[in-house]
């Protein structure tokens, strides 16, 4: 398993340097000047050549393009994201305010997107084509198939406006508020569908595996033959999936956040996306590349724990 | 009929699919003696394994059904135990070897706790006790290292090994019958001889019964003292080894034989064989179910299905023109 680790982590690191350079690339290819883009916005009397190239020179922006990247790389290593374009404010402080609303908003979602889709996916393999089973994955097929930024203000309506179970739900109050119950809920029951369909036919599969049978041949209870015996190797696929969903979270986080004005990861993305913000673009880029391989690792991680199989490889 | 320990009395096992009702075990009867070894043998598809799947009662449901019959084990129906008492008779009283140790063992759990388990379940014994007597008994189906290997993974036994393992789960509660289904048919031959042997030294080390599942003919010789041969759900002969060797009552057992390669033969004759295909369950024949293979199928074949009856000193055949009567 030390071998297994050490393998992993250090094929995290050459996945971060590229990241850090597609990300930069991006940004400096991608359409729209910067400074073009600021000056127009602050006075667009003042959008001369020579005031643009002056900026150019204060911002770093005509040095080659390795050398831009390896002083970003360096700052970055330092914590220092830059300043906005829009706000002149450094960007790390702001980010540092911002990332632990979305990690609260997603790590409350993950957990329940976790438990629940396994606690009914795990109901619904043991249920097989039963009514409980086609109501379990309909449900969350039927859910999962609207884009959040229809739920959201759709949810809001009913359960706001007509049926007034809670009170504004627009804007933040930390964790445990009311607030942050019908985009918590939004987040997880969407996304719900993929561990339910991974755990349900992980666990048919492994119920009809042949140690499973040799688990019962032992006279064991049937509640020790799927606790131990199928819900461990039904789990691994679903395991392995919610790792990557939270990608997902990462992204929907963007459309969540804007709709219900959360000022989050999601939110700040969406704002510096629309603003042609540079620095904001590259900085929330690069934080959701990590955050998406670092739940990678996490994912591989826990892989080698459950299948000894891809330890010893 | 107390002094069997297993007595299987004309049992029926049925398949509910969308096809039709099939029958793999359809009125099957045979017993096994206390210190006996039985073998079991037809073609794939015959019925073998749903006849051992029932006595152990794991027939999958759905499909699969016990429909009739009994299967009493020393002295206890079976088939009028709750599932709670039946899983208590499971590895004490009858313990199974399954042919592909390969699948047949969890993958993600190691090797001793896959025994252990067993013994804590059945045994009373706390993780320590049984941990050692996982030892014991791996050491005793011939596994080197074994106290090493307990926190191995099946993953990292070869298939030999592995098919021993299998059997030190299913003798680790000293049951008094067990039945072992085509455990050695995945293994090459040399793997095959060895593990013939240990269950050979480990039947006369305590002197259990064993019902041996195989299509194998050459491993029925080897281990056996008497055979059933089955044949499309149903019991079609049965008697000891050598007269069913030597004087082979239904044709369809002297096909058996007939298509065993010998050495003998020259090597430009090809291999003999029974002609024509094993019955489709969903459409089987009327009348005895071999006759559309048969060369000596007669108007009566068609018409009657014919029952297991006695046939000369010893033995049972369900034929109505049994070969080698001697009167």
């Amino acid at each position: 398993m030390l071998t297994y680790t050490i393998k992993r982590v250090l094929l995290f690191i050459p996945t971060i340097i590229a990241v850090l350079f597609i990300t930069f690339t991006l940004g400096y290819l991608g359409p729209g000047d910067p400074i073009q883009t600021q000056v127009l916005r602050v006075n667009p009397r003042l959008a001369d050549q020579e005031t643009i190239e002056r900026l150019r020179e204060v911002y770093g922006l005509n040095r080659p393009f390795l050398v831009q990247w390896g002083d970003w790389v360096g700052k970055i290593l330092r914590g220092d994201f830059g300043k906005s374009f829009a706000t002149r404010t450094d960007i790390g402080p702001t980010i540092a305010y911002r990332l632990p609303i979305s990690a609260q908003l997603g790590a409350a979602a993950f957990v329940i997107l976790a438990i629940g889709g396994i606690f009914l996916g795990t109901l619904a393999a043991l249920k097989q084509n039963t009514w409980i089973d086609h109501f379990i994955v309909g449900l969350a097929l039927f859910i999962n198939s609207f884009p959040i930024f229809v739920l959201a203000p759709l949810t809001m309506i009913v359960v706001v406006l007509w049926l007034k179970l809670l009170p504004s739900t627009l804007g933040w109050d930390g964790i445990f508020s009311a607030k942050a119950i019908l985009p918590i809920l939004l987040f997880s029951v969407t996304g719900w569908i993929g561990p339910i369909r991974l755990t349900r036919n992980g666990l048919i599969e492994v119920l009809s595996q042949d140690y499973v049978r040799t688990a019962r041949a032992k006279g064991l209870p049937e509640r020790l033959v799927i606790l131990r015996h199928v819900v461990k190797n039904g789990l691994i696929s679903t395991v392995t999936s919610l790792g990557l969903t939270v990608s997902g979270i990462v992204t929907g986080s963007l459309f969540l956040e804007a709709a219900f004005a959360i000022p989050g990861y999601g939110y700040m993305t969406v704002q510096g996306v629309t603003a042609n913000d540079y620095n904001i673009i590259m900085a929330t880029t690069l934080i959701g590349a990590l955050l998406v391989i670092g739940s990678n690792l996490i994912t591989d991680l826990l892989y080698g724990v459950l299948d000894p199989r891809v330890r010893y490889e | 009929m107390s002094e069997s320990l297993l007595q299987v009395e004309e049992l029926e096992t049925h398949l509910f699919t969308k096809e039709g009702v099939l029958k793999p075990v359809n009125g099957v009867s045979f017993h096994v003696d206390r210190g006996e070894t039985v073998g079991l043998v037809g073609e794939s598809g015959c019925g073998k394994t749903m006849t051992a799947l029932s006595i152990m009662g794991l027939v999958p449901n759905p499909p699969g059904r016990i429909v009739g019959g009994a299967i009493q084990l020393d002295g206890e129906d079976l088939l009028q135990l709750d599932d709670r008492t039946l899983r208590t008779r499971r590895s004490v009283q009858m313990g199974m070897i399954f042919q592909d140790a390969s699948t047949a063992l969890n993958p993600t759990m190691r090797v001793g706790d896959q025994i252990a388990e067993t013994m804590q379940r059945h045994m009373g014994m706390n993780a320590a006790e049984a941990a050692l007597h996982a030892t014991e008994i791996l050491d005793r189906v011939g596994i080197p290292a074994a106290e090493q290997r307990l926190s191995d993974y099946p993953h990292q036994f070869s298939g030999g090994m592995r098919q021993r393992v299998m059997i030190a789960i299913a003798i680790c509660c000293n049951p008094e019958l067990l039945i072992a289904d085509e455990p050695t048919t995945a293994l090459d031959v040399t793997i095959q001889a060895q593990l013939l042997d240990l269950i050979r030294e480990l039947k006369e080390d305590v002197g259990k019964s064993v019902l041996w599942i195989t299509h194998d003919l050459g491993v029925v010789a080897e281990l056996c003292d008497r055979v059933m041969v089955m044949y499309a759900g149903q019991v079609v002969e049965e008697a000891t080894v050598e007269e069913l060797f030597l004087r082979p009552r239904h044709p369809y057992t002297a096909g058996l034989l007939d298509s065993m390669p010998t050495l003998e033969e020259r090597r430009q004759e090809s291999l003999k064989t029974i002609e024509g295909m094993p019955p489709n369950m969903a459409r089987m024949p009327s009348g005895c179910a071999f006759h559309p293979r048969c060369e000596y199928a007669s108007e009566r074949c068609v018409e009657e299905m014919p029952v297991l009856e006695r046939s000369g000193r010893e033995g049972l055949v369900a034929c109505w023109h049994p070969l080698n009567i001697e009167e």
